[in-house]
């Protein structure tokens, strides 16, 4: 007996949530939902602020990226760190260390997740900085950032 | 009646992930059970050698999707323990909360999976639409559905904002309210009953004596959770009970996990109330010095163990992972052992198996020569590529 009201109290709750609820999912991709803040889609990368430290290339668990420097010499005898900073985003996991462990916040992610593409090769693998001025390269760091 | 052999797997559809079962059936009654594994061996325990602790950290928690924070969170606990580093009070609540989100998540996940195992589809949708509403927590809080990347080595990458802490509140009383509604229907379904009681049973004695964990152990009456038989975080300061049945077959494993939900809703909620202000990260070397440490957590499957030993550089020297899969397959194939045909899908899922966390590659050392074996990374990476 008590089963049966058990399968009876079911029936009202299936009813009840059908008159009262709305559909679980979106019309996508008519209608999308906003990611939340913290979510990580594309990467950015601004490289302004960047100091090509290295930190990122270090601690990316996919190996996605790759600083590229050297110092050259001005003319008035002074020393110029240039470089500049290649990504390849058809290994990146979106786990956001880099963005974590970047000092100068130039690598960001934003709410963009529609990155799928059909080749490997569409996916973008270089962004090239300016050439950029010495900087504080604290690459040799002790401690996890 | 002649006895009958059959393999399912390793590609078969009522399994998700690739592993073997041979059965020897006489008529409908299983007789005899072997489970095979090693078709998902990753190479992640050899791979953490040759990373930094950062990296492995990334590495760890891809080792299984579903409790993707509790390896995540067992590493860091084992690191931490070499570095002697102690993270602050604030960083171990959140570290509580992502833990037991996980733990809702996962067991509304079972829920779902055992429902369609049994053919009962309509709860297998229902409770995955209430599971969404903790993918929104933990997206909302980490900005990830599945690796989040929360915990790190020296606490927690994120903070928990008071909008948050709202959403957290709400989330959990919605899903309080509908897994108390899902544990009734455990209870009272005469379709659900009738497909787990008495289904792949196995005695208290025998999980423990075969070396089950988790909720497989507790629903063979063995009271045994890591959380509080060797409390880590902050878990000497919540109140919770440890769930147990003593039914010891798939439903009593349901009803453990059931329960498990509701008490880990009371826990979030706990420790959104004890939590205060305060750091959520310090600085953690990232040279680990020499040393060796395992830690142990209560993971939704079961004790999950990391055994890790530092050489004092930013690599570790061995990392150990002991999954609560690979502990509850013993008990599995006993469960299997006597029982129908058709319940072999349901007893199985009942031990909530994850194949991709549990392959570990064992070289066997020939005993009659006294041989040892000892494979260099190229020969590894070598040998998984000709298989």
């Amino acid at each position: 007996m008590a089963r049966k009201l058990g399968i009876a109290a079911m029936a009202m709750e299936l009813m009840g949530s059908l008159l009262k609820r709305k559909p679980a999912t979106v019309m996508y991709p008519v209608e999308r939902l906003t990611p939340p803040e913290r979510f990580r889609g594309r990467l950015r990368y601004d490289p302004s602020d960047c100091n090509l430290c290295g930190l990122c290339q270090r601690d990316c668990p996919g190996d996605v990226i790759k600083v590229v420097r050297e110092r050259v010499e001005r003319e008035d005898g002074s020393r110029e760190l240039v470089g500049h900073v290649e990504f390849e985003m058809d290994r990146c996991i979106f786990c956001g260390q880099c963005a974590y462990s970047c000092n100068q916040d130039s690598i960001t992610f934003t709410q963009e997740f529609e990155l799928a593409q059909v080749e490997r090769s569409m996916f973008s693998r270089d962004t090239s900085g300016e050439n950029i001025e010495d900087g504080e390269c604290d690459a040799d760091e002790d401690v996890v950032p | 009646m002649a006895r009958l052999s059959f393999p399912v797997g390793p590609q078969h559809p009522a399994l998700k992930e690739p592993e073997n079962l041979r059965f020897s059936v006489d008529g409908e009654l299983v007789v005899e059970a072997d489970i095979r594994i090693g078709y998902v061996h990753r190479s992640i325990e050899r791979t953490c050698s040759e990373r930094n602790y950062v990296q492995d950290l990334y590495l760890c928690e891809r080792v299984c999707g579903i409790c993707s924070n509790a390896h995540t969170l067992c590493y860091c606990m084992a690191v931490e323990q070499i570095a002697e580093v102690e993270i602050p009070e604030r960083a171990q609540y959140i570290r509580m909360l992502m833990h037991e989100f996980e733990r809702i998540h996962s067991h509304l996940l079972w829920l779902g999976v055992a429902g369609h195992e049994i053919g009962f589809d309509t709860l297998f949708m229902y409770v995955w639409r209430d599971r969404e509403v903790m993918q929104d927590i933990l997206e909302t809080v980490s900005g990830s559905r599945g690796h989040y990347g929360m915990t790190i080595l020296g606490g927690v990458r994120y903070d928990i904002t008071p909008e948050m802490e709202e959403k957290i509140r709400e989330g959990i009383e919605y899903l309080r309210e509908r897994t108390e509604y899902y544990a009734k229907i455990a209870t009272t379904e005469t379709t659900f009953i009738k497909r787990t009681e008495n289904v792949g049973g196995i005695t208290g004695p025998l999980a423990l004596d075969l070396g089950a964990v988790g909720p497989v152990l507790r629903a063979s009456g063995v009271d045994y959770d890591v959380r509080r038989r060797f409390p880590y975080l902050k878990y000497d300061q919540v109140e919770f009970e440890v769930r147990m049945s003593e039914m010891a077959d798939v439903l009593g494993r349901t009803l453990v996990r059931v329960h498990e939900i509701i008490d880990a809703c009371n826990i979030c909620e706990q420790v959104l109330d004890m939590m205060s202000e305060g750091e959520i990260q310090t600085r953690f070397p990232r040279r680990v010095p020499e040393g060796e440490a395992v830690a142990r957590i209560e993971a939704q499957r079961g004790e999950l163990i990391y055994y890790v030993r530092s050489d004092g550089t930013d690599v570790p020297e061995r990392l150990k992972i002991r999954t609560p899969t690979l502990a509850n397959l013993p008990a599995a194939q006993e469960m299997l052992v006597g029982g129908y045909v058709a319940d072999i899908p349901i007893t199985f899922a009942s031990i909530d198996p994850c194949f991709s966390c549990t392959d570990r590659m064992v070289v066997l050392d020939d005993v009659s020569t006294s041989e040892t074996t000892t494979m260099t990374w190229s020969e590894l990476l070598e040998l998984s590529r000709d298989r």
